[in-house]
């Protein structure tokens, strides 16, 4: 009888813990849209800046800005992180330089993102003189993603069964053939998990974007990328603690519903296609 | 019975893992058109002996050898050896069918399509070839595009010898092709070895003493790394040369 009632009690809690992760979200739109429900309108979202009239303003730019930099950091890191979580599980043997160059990445995956900011200062910047602009920014964000990428992509190629490789093997498959045809396509819904969690993260990004190119006022858009950009997160950090207008609090609430709903188009967009993708690995094909 | 010509020559093969010694120098022929099976207790070395042949042992980092294996008069260690045309001639069917989770067609196409077949009348007619060899055609030909992961044990491993000749291999190498199969779908594959002996020189691991006697025409005992011996299945089984032979078929061992 105890038994049961603590096996119930125990049920009960991590229910809660799952419900309360829920909550939270919630909390946080409810939250948002008290604030700055009132701010929203298609206005808001398809005019550009105005200083000096914030209620006519739009944060069509942030939009235009943040979504260069998810699509460039996808381009830039996603590539280059599949590829070296590729040589770290499938070619590289356990030497003691190839441990190394692992424990540096599961390190670098907790450098906090200032640090990223400063080096891409200091790397893209100044030294590759890119200047302060939207490939600075994009490059220093990838840098900061690339270790996530490369880490869920070597957990996702270990899963892969050691059988599907002998299979291929054995028909006579070089090792790249084995993983072009059969174990990138069976780990690539893992590796869009790691794309989505650092995507996510890096353009929710505020703190390096300052360093390295993000502005709080420009006329238009960006035409080419070593122009400045404007970002969702700046935007609302500089509207919530910069601005003057008595109004400017609800702006910035406003700016972040516009944000969280960036996140999650771009997530669902990865979604979809991991989902495509799962579909046909699985072999329900046709 | 006339001399036959040996398809593959093992000649003094020892190896290692790491420190371990896993076969002592090993000699023994397999013929072509001729079933041999191999025989000994677990872990006397039989599996890395088939695996050996097509250097598929090559993916163990600590795989060592001395002596040679030689297919076809020509050593498949030798630094001119091309893997991929190795195993396209030497097939090989792992224990545990592993069909990868692609339709029953894109399975049994894989092969070809690697090896450079694009042209899709002549990749069809090889599948439908292949599953016929291996007596599954008439069980997938109305769902070639299903997943191969819904077949059964049996079905998944004739399948995956469908994959192998796929690739017209002159040897298959199968090692315990029914040690995860119940009787009946381990009877159909033991017919179908008979049938494919007809072609191709075939190499089988087995546990079964039962299935060895009633498929193979040669038989290779191994014990602990080292050939006991080596002579025409019936002769092993019924007149064995060595006592310790008579001891593991006797069921004394092992």
């Amino acid at each position: 009888m105890s038994d049961t009632l603590s096996e119930k009690a125990y049920l009960t809690l991590v229910a809660l813990s799952a419900v309360s992760a829920l909550g939270i979200l919630l909390a946080v739109i409810l939250f948002l849209f008290a604030f700055g429900g009132s701010a929203l309108s298609a206005d808001f979202i398809f005019n550009n800046w105005n200083h000096q009239h914030i209620e006519q303003a739009g944060v069509l730019q942030a939009i235009v800005g943040t979504l260069a930099l998810a699509v460039g950091v996808f381009a830039v890191s996603v590539p280059i992180g599949v590829a070296s979580a590729i040589y770290l599980t499938e070619y590289a043997r356990s030497t003691w330089s190839v441990r190394l160059i692992r424990l540096a990445i599961r390190n670098l995956a907790g450098v906090p993102s200032i640090v990223y900011g400063l080096f891409g200062l200091a790397l893209f910047v100044q030294l590759l003189a890119l200047g302060t602009s939207l490939l600075a920014a994009i490059l220093t964000l990838s840098a900061m993603t690339l270790p996530w990428i490369i880490s869920a992509g070597e957990e996702s190629l270990k899963t892969v069964p050691l059988a599907y490789r002998q299979g291929a093997l054995a028909l006579g498959a070089t090792p790249w053939q084995t993983i072009r045809h059969i174990v990138l396509p069976q780990s690539l819904s893992g590796m869009m998990t790691g794309a989505i969690l650092g995507v996510s993260r890096a353009i929710g990004e505020t703190a390096p974007l300052i360093l390295v190119g993000a502005t709080f006022f420009m006329n238009g858009l960006p035409t080419g990328p070593l122009d400045k950009f404007m970002a969702l997160p700046y935007h609302t950090f500089i509207l919530a603690t910069q601005h003057a207008d008595p109004h400017a609090k609800s702006y910035a609430a406003a700016t972040a519903i516009v944000l969280i709903g960036l996140v999650l188009m771009v997530n669902g967009v990865i979604f979809y296609y991991r989902y495509k993708i799962r579909k046909k690995t699985l072999g329900e094909i046709r | 019975m006339k001399p036959l010509p040996a398809k593959i020559q093992v000649r003094n093969f020892s190896s290692w893992y790491g420190d371990k010694h896993v076969l002592d120098q090993v000699n023994l022929d397999f013929f072509d058109k001729r079933v041999t099976a191999i025989i000994g207790p677990s872990g006397c070395g039989k599996s890395t002996l088939l695996q050996s042949i097509n250097r598929m042992t090559d993916l163990v980092a600590s795989f060592r050898k001395s002596g040679d294996i030689a297919y076809d008069d020509a050593s498949v260690y030798a630094s001119s050896v091309d893997l991929t045309q190795l195993r396209k001639n030497v097939g090989l069917v792992f224990q545990k069918a592993n069909p990868f989770p692609f339709s029953i067609f894109d399975n049994v196409a894989f092969g070809p399509r690697l090896h450079g077949t694009t042209n899709a009348e002549e990749t069809a007619r090889i599948v439908r070839d292949s599953l016929e060899k291996a007596d599954l055609w008439a069980e997938v030909q109305d769902r070639l595009h299903h997943s191969a992961l819904r077949l059964s044990g049996g079905q998944q491993q004739r399948l995956c010898i469908a994959r192998a000749l796929a690739v017209s291999p002159d040897v298959l190498l199968l090692d315990e092709p029914c040690s995860a199969l119940d009787p009946i779908a381990t009877e159909r594959i033991e017919k179908l070895i008979l049938k494919l002996k007809e072609k191709h020189a075939i190499v089988m691991v087995t546990h079964n003493l039962a299935q060895a006697k009633r498929v193979s025409d040669h038989t290779a005992y191994l014990l602990s790394g080292k050939l006991v011996e080596f002579g025409a299945t019936k002769s092993v089984f019924e007149s064995p040369k060595q006592d310790l032979t008579r001891d593991y078929i006797e069921g004394r061992y092992g």
